[in-house]
């Protein structure tokens, strides 16, 4: 009895000294940290949440295509989004869907570069909608509409990657929308673009939401 | 002596308290004296090595000690506080141009980071961020003040679970003691309480959210866009048109079609050109005396592609031939 009241009463004292250490310690913070005068806490609490942590996976799918992190930075092309033996003022659309196909949202700009000594001749237009195409080769006046407004107009690109669409478009989880390209020789390109060839390559950078 | 299930569990639970008393003392002065961060990952580019929902702790470095390699965190032109991996970076006197890509993004960030210093990595722990997150928001704050007074329940009241004021007669505890610990209890709680809720507030101000975003470049290449080649018509002559009568005709060239053509003219009397469309390859200009009074025509046929242009060579010589003297003239 007298060994148990013993044990007791140092656990007790223990107990004691224990609780003042994980009072005292939070205590010496509050008042070593107050110190600093911060307030990044406060500013910040209004913003964030648990509900502002952000799992998951960021993917923009183009055409169908580029699904999966294996494909973060890939490449698709569209061959059909070809012109032979065009003549000034000659133009082709193509209209293909822009995916989110992750789990985040998501905003993207679209950089566009090109290869080939017709680049300096070929004008592209980025709008929305659909692509509609009319003329014949016979008679040199091939000519592609989009449907919706213009995003970039008559932009032309060369090897070092520039601004196409700058105003960041955004796309929600799951959702998709149509994007139409027009590729136009340049109505007063100059005789000795004649003959040649050029591919044009349209970057689409996609960032999670909030991305600086 | 004998160790009931409440006693253990309230031995643990002051030991649980003591030591998280203890590293939130190191934590702090970590934070305040040593320029060290706690880093809450929002997002989860930086993965897998570091998931969303992790808690890092980092330590202010000059820029100029950064390496590649090193989790870096800086705050972007638009405020948001990035933690990303160093690709490498460009140090000018006391600032640096910083390049960082997530772990898991195939591409750098589009913005290149202007620090004197930043904010590396140390150690990420996986999940405690969530935990952390939780604490600080108000109800947790409420929460973690209300264990801290029990905590000093626990430790300042008695282990004696059957004794109480209403029962002198407790064989085990000091009636007297024990009466007076429940009557100090109710300002202790409350000194407690108060306490840790604004020691957890101000630990607060250490910890700093941070996102690793993701980025997904995606290319969409053309196919080849080919220039048609302008190239002259051939075998300007004169003859019969597709539906009779005389006119300067003339073969379409080989190559790309061409939207019109224009046909220059000079004769004895005079000169001048004819725009025609697509798809024309007979003109008549002077129409309708055209050939008549001996004229002598020295023709040259463009083919108009646009802004480009090829010329027929040379100058075609076409003379009408006097069939009834002084009236009809034909090719």
């Amino acid at each position: 009895m007298s060994s148990h009241r013993q044990t007791r009463s140092r656990r007790t004292r223990s107990g004691r000294l224990r609780a003042v250490m994980s009072l005292g310690a939070v205590g010496f913070l509050a008042l070593g940290l107050g110190a600093q005068g911060t307030f990044a806490f406060w500013t910040d609490q209004a913003t964030v949440t648990t509900g502002s942590f952000s799992s998951g996976t960021l993917d923009i799918t183009l055409n169908g295509a580029l699904a999966g992190a294996a494909n973060n930075g890939g490449t698709t092309t569209l061959p059909s989004f070809s012109l032979a033996n065009m003549v000034p003022g000659e133009s082709q659309a193509i209209a293909f869907p822009v995916a989110n196909n992750g789990t985040v949202g998501l905003t993207y700009t679209v950089n566009g570069s090109a290869t080939g000594p017709l680049a300096p001749g070929m004008q592209f237009t980025v709008a929305g909608g659909n692509a509609g195409n009319t003329g014949t080769a016979a008679n040199g006046n091939r000519t592609g509409t989009c449907s919706g407004g213009n995003l970039a107009t008559n932009q032309i690109l060369n090897g070092t990657p520039s601004t196409v669409v700058g105003t960041a478009r955004s796309l929600a989880v799951g959702a998709q929308e149509s994007i139409c390209v027009i590729a136009r020789l340049d109505p007063q390109a100059a005789n000795d673009l004649q003959g040649k060839t050029m591919t044009a390559s349209l970057i689409f950078n996609a960032k999670q939401v909030g991305a600086p | 002596m004998t160790e009931t299930p409440a006693s253990r569990l309230r031995e643990a639970t002051l030991w649980a308290g003591a030591v998280l008393g203890l590293l939130s003392l190191v934590a702090g002065v970590a934070v305040m004296f040593f320029g060290f961060t706690f880093l809450i990952f929002r997002s989860g580019s930086m993965g897998p090595d570091i998931p969303t929902g992790s808690l890092a702790l980092a330590r202010t470095t000059p820029s100029a000690e950064l390496e590649p390699g090193d989790v870096v965190s800086v705050l972007a032109s638009n405020g948001a506080r990035i933690t990303h991996r160093l690709v490498s970076s460009t140090v000018r006197g006391e600032e640096a141009s910083l390049i960082l890509q997530g772990d898991a993004n195939g591409t750098p960030d589009a913005e290149i980071y202007q620090v004197t210093e930043a904010e590396r990595a140390i150690v990420s722990v996986p999940y405690a961020g969530y935990a952390v997150t939780v604490l600080l928001s108000p109800a947790g704050l409420v929460a973690a003040g209300c264990l801290s007074g029990m905590l000093l329940l626990l430790g300042f009241g008695s282990s004696d679970r059957t004794g109480g004021p209403s029962r002198p007669s407790s064989p085990t505890g000091g009636a007297g003691r024990h009466r007076g610990e429940r009557q100090r209890t109710p300002r202790r709680t409350l000194v407690g309480a108060a306490a840790s809720t604004a020691a957890l507030v101000v630990v607060a101000t250490g910890v700093a959210r941070t996102s690793a975003f993701f980025t997904d470049p995606a290319t969409v290449t053309t196919g080849s866009f080919t220039a048609g080649a302008a190239t002259p018509p051939t075998n300007v002559r004169c003859g019969t048109g597709a539906n009779g009568g005389d006119f300067i005709l003339w073969n379409p060239p080989s190559g790309a079609t061409p939207t019109g053509y224009v046909l220059s003219y000079t004769h004895n009397q005079g000169s001048g050109t004819v725009a025609y469309g697509a798809g024309v390859t007979q003109g008549r200009p002077d129409s309708p005396s055209f050939l008549s009074g001996n004229r002598e025509f020295a023709v040259t046929i463009t083919a108009v592609y646009g802004s480009w242009s090829a010329e027929s060579t040379g100058a075609a010589s076409i003379r009408g031939r006097n069939i009834v003297v002084g009236t009809i003239w034909s090719c």
